[in-house]
């Protein structure tokens, strides 16, 4: 498991991670949001070990990570880069060899992950010949082939299209099946909704929000409200706890400051009977990271 | 596999079979190859003139055919005249018996190839001297004392370890040319494998696989691995020279420069200790230029500054040289200094000790100053190099290393 505990991380007088506490099971996801500049990528680096917290510690199985530990890590870093004149098996063999792996497990392996990743090109061509998409798929197999038990991805899903992304998806899920613990950065909330089974988010360097999607949208309560029905717009501003009524299409999109208004609503919207869509929710992922990003800035 | 290794494997692959490095390592030989061809060709060609000497006198054919690089024959002078016009000779050479002097005659044809007239020269010239010491009546004695040619022997002075050394001058110009060798293939190979490295770090850093790479390798076995992948590279030009020096050597030992240079060539400064210090200067200088170009290359920010990381390399390598070169004329304060000076001394020591203008004391000297920068620099550089991975400073390598060092005291 990895543990993060209480990592605080300054440079100069900006606070980059504040107190920032966390943990990872094997056979988990767990997903990092906010904004740029957030503490995220400070982290990862202090995970790696590539600098010191000014207090806290982070282990893994119980022990700091050291280099010992390195052949059991994968780790996409936020920037891409690979060897450009370089054969997309000779890169691949190279960083499996650095993280311990056999080149005979290596040749064998390079088919299937290319297959799994569905990469346009032969491992003999030279990198960049390559789609800029398939160079990102080739450093991804070359952070993962391993099968690394800790995986560290810097947004992993940056300038990828939604078919290489749930691509993607399927080889982290088959990360976590495998049990590795996972854990990922992204701006991209549709990704961490459908993968994560946990996250944090932090603003400027601190933890705001922590849970399961589930738990983290229920805690905003059930405040949007999407109504199709013979009540107007004015009518339902006119009820207590709506505090905003958009028209969207055929149906309003209405904006709660008490759940609780929703029972009144939908009592008075079926008084007629029946109505094509009553649907009271939590704010998406979405909305809760605009709200929470936006607070900074107030 | 050893991670050391697999670093090193990597490095050594990727530049081995990259065009610019089998570039370096054919262009000498390539050019070396060319110039010994052509004389090659120009030395048999010369060998080969045909020549028709008109005369009844076998024995004359024989010895010039002997003494000169021609392939003489006896003809008569028609048919000497009728080869020469079918061009199956390329000259004709006629006698005119005279009073006093044996006079001949040379017919050489436009075209034909050329014929050693200074042996020809020679060897009328000797013939001619043998008929006069026969009309003379002088014994072969009287003959070779008439005929000993004076003599002037040259030698030059120099002092080593406060003793007077006696060397004489073509040694010296052999020692000169050495030391300028040696001047020249430093730089070469400072600055070559120098940027090799600078280069390659530089692009891993510019490309950020950097990143990748210190997570599955510590700093110092990657920095190391590194280092020694480079110096494989420059061993096996080395080796490539060896190799192919050894299968021309039946050709070269033929050339008259590679003669010239053997007769004169004092074998013994090579087990000397003079030689000794070279080599070991060689080694620590090629080492210096490699950790300053790990270090400025790991201090790029991105691809576009890969050039400026192999600038200080450049700058220092070509200080060393002109060092080197303004040795070879003669000593100067500032020469002196600059010999004990880390990356300079790699290449002015030599050529000071080479000349005679450096005792073997101060050679060590220069080389210890030398061994103990190179130790400290080594682990400065290590502990830049990891941290130097987070640092990307636009502007600059100045800039760029204020921020490292700025960074290891707040990690520290």
């Amino acid at each position: 498991m990895l543990e993060v505990k209480n990592l605080t991380k300054r440079f100069g007088t900006m606070v980059a991670v504040d107190d920032e506490t966390f943990s990872v099971s094997p056979g988990e996801i767990m997903g990092l949001i906010g904004q740029n500049g957030a503490g995220k990528t400070t982290t990862f680096r202090m995970i790696l070990n590539f600098m010191n917290p000014d207090s806290g510690t982070v282990s893994w199985q119980g022990h700091k990570l050291t280099s010992a530990d390195y052949n059991i890590l994968g780790y996409l870093p936020e920037e891409r880069g690979l060897y450009p004149k370089m054969r997309v098996e000779d890169q691949i063999m190279y960083f499996a060899q650095l993280r311990g792996m056999k080149a005979a497990d290596v040749r064998s392996q390079i088919g299937p992950w290319m297959n799994r990743f569905q990469v346009k090109g032969k491992p003999t061509d030279r990198v960049k010949d390559l789609s800029k998409g398939n160079q990102q798929k080739v450093q991804l197999i070359a952070a993962l082939i391993h099968m690394p038990k800790l995986v560290i991805l810097d947004e992993p899903f940056t300038g990828l299209d939604p078919v290489n992304a749930s691509i993607l998806e399927d080889g982290i899920k088959m990360l976590r099946d495998s049990g590795a613990a996972i854990i990922y950065s992204s701006h991209n909330m549709g990704n961490v909704e459908a993968l994560s089974d946990h996250l944090i988010m932090l603003r400027q360097g601190r933890v705001v929000l922590r849970g399961t999607v589930a738990e983290i949208r229920q805690s905003f309560g059930r405040t949007k409200l999407f109504i199709e029905s013979p009540l107007s717009a004015e009518e339902l501003a006119s009820f207590a706890g709506v505090e905003r009524v958009r028209a969207d299409g055929a149906r309003y999109v209405l904006t709660l400051n008490d759940p609780a208004a929703g029972e009144h609503i939908f009592a008075a919207a079926t008084a007629k009977g029946y109505i094509p869509e009553f649907s009271q929710q939590p704010p998406t992922l979405d909305e809760i990271f605009r709200m929470k990003a936006g607070a900074s800035h107030e | 596999m050893n991670k050391f290794w697999v670093v090193t494997k990597q490095v050594y692959k990727k530049n081995v079979r990259s065009g610019s490095w089998l570039f370096l390592v054919v262009s000498p030989i390539l050019l070396a190859a060319i110039i010994i061809g052509v004389g090659f060709i120009m030395g048999n060609s010369a060998e080969n003139a045909k020549l028709a000497v008109v005369t009844t006198q076998p024995a004359v054919t024989r010895t010039i055919g002997k003494a000169a690089d021609v392939k003489a024959k006896t003809y008569t002078k028609a048919a000497a005249d009728k080869a020469l016009r079918e061009e199956k000779v390329d000259g004709v050479l006629t006698f005119a018996a005279e009073k006093s002097a044996l006079s001949a005659h040379l017919t050489t044809r436009v075209g034909g190839q050329t014929i050693d007239t200074a042996g020809i020269t020679a060897v009328l010239n000797q013939m001619s001297m043998q008929s006069a010491a026969q009309q003379l009546q002088l014994s072969s004695a009287q003959l070779r004392q008439l005929t000993a040619p004076a003599k002037l022997k040259e030698s030059a002075v120099a002092f080593k370890d406060g003793k007077r050394v006696n060397k004489d001058s073509s040694t010296d110009a052999v020692n000169r040319g050495i030391a300028m060798g040696i001047t020249i293939l430093m730089m070469l190979f400072m600055m070559v494998y120098g940027s090799i490295l600078a280069q390659e770090i530089a692009t891993e850093k510019g490309s950020r696989i950097m990143e990748m790479l210190l997570s599955s390798v510590s700093a110092t076995t990657q920095f190391f691995g590194k280092l020694a992948g480079i110096l494989l590279l420059l061993f096996t030009q080395i080796a490539v020279y060896v190799v192919a020096g050894g299968a021309a050597w039946p050709m070269l030992q033929k050339q008259a420069i590679v003669k010239m240079m053997l007769a004169n060539f004092d074998f013994s400064a090579l087990a000397s200790v003079n030689g000794a210090q070279i080599i070991l200067f060689f080694l620590i200088g090629t080492l210096s230029y490699a950790v300053l170009a790990a270090l400025t290359g790991s201090l790029v920010a991105n691809q576009e500054q890969v050039q400026q990381a192999v600038m200080p390399l450049t700058v220092l390598g070509l200080l060393g040289y002109f060092g080197a070169l303004t040795a070879q004329a003669g000593d100067s304060a500032i020469i002196r200094i600059g010999s004990y000076i880390p990356f300079l001394s790699a290449s002015i020591m030599p050529v000071r000790s080479t000349m005679g203008f450096a005792t073997s004391m101060q050679g060590w000297i220069a080389l210890g100053i030398s061994t103990v920068f190179l130790g400290l620099f080594t682990w400065f550089t290590v502990r830049v190099y990891k941290a130097n991975v987070l640092v990307y400073k636009e502007g600059g390598l100045g800039k760029a290393l204020r921020s490292t060092l700025t960074f290891m005291r707040a990690q520290s």
